[in-house]
């Protein structure tokens, strides 16, 4: 599946959703996120991200968004924003997300002390990830 | 394409980069190093809030346009931009009926 494409964030969504866990490790959040992919000229000319809603301990609503400027029109109560290299190292687990986001290298708007206190239930969106047959644009042959 | 050798200062900086990032790893798998960087990060998003909350006052009395009344814009632009692209979505498919 495409990275960033709807039926891949329908199944990572899935695989979300479908995690004891989940409940606790999202209570007390904000209401939605979206993860942004930045402009890319070749891959990505008007970025692309992803938005979910959490409600009652589950995403209960997500879209994939064509343009990331369509992110400002939503104002999630948080914005996770990475350019595409790094959003492949970090969901092959080659870099730490938490890391990133400190260091300045994901950029984050929203509570970050509350995501940064929830980094213990990664293994949650890393199991999903596990499961979901990932292709990156990078690594299409055209 | 072959990979050029490193420099001294490269592998330097290769080697403090992992020796920082096995550090980190390992306040951050301890739970209680998670809540003393939680609470650093807050208190740090805390103090960048009191900041620009300041800075917005000033800009505003000053009569210059803040953070905020940037984003509002953006926000603004960011809806008539998706506004324009579904209106010429509707056009292409009136066209192809």
């Amino acid at each position: 599946m495409r990275f960033a494409s709807a039926e891949w964030i329908e199944a990572v969504v899935r695989g979300v959703n479908g995690h004891p866990d989940l409940a606790r490790a999202i209570a007390g959040l904000g209401s939605d996120l979206a993860a942004v992919v930045e402009r890319d000229p070749v891959h990505f000319p008007h970025g692309v991200a992803a938005w979910g809603r959490q409600e009652g301990g589950r995403i209960v609503e997500w879209r994939a968004l064509e343009d990331e400027d369509d992110v400002l029109e939503l104002e999630p109560a948080y914005v996770v924003r990475a350019p595409l290299g790094l959003w492949k190292e970090l969901l092959t687990g080659k870099a730490d997300p938490v890391q990133a986001a400190l260091s300045g290298r994901v950029k984050v708007k929203g509570d970050l002390e509350g995501l940064v206190r929830r980094a213990g239930y990664r293994y949650i969106v890393e199991e999903a990830l596990r499961r979901v047959d990932t292709v990156f644009p990078d690594e299409v042959k055209r | 394409m072959s990979e050029r050798k490193k420099g001294m200062p490269e592998a330097l900086l290769e080697q403090g980069v992992r020796a920082a990032t096995r550090a980190a790893r390992v306040v951050l798998d301890d739970p209680r190093g998670q809540e003393v960087l939680a609470a650093a990060v807050g208190a740090a998003q805390k103090g960048k809030r009191k900041v620009e909350e300041v800075q917005g006052r000033v800009m505003h009395a000053a009569g210059l346009p803040t953070k905020g009344d940037y984003e509002d814009v953006a926000k603004s632009m960011a809806r008539l931009k998706r506004k324009l692209r579904d209106l010429a979505r509707q056009v292409d498919e009136e066209r192809k009926r």
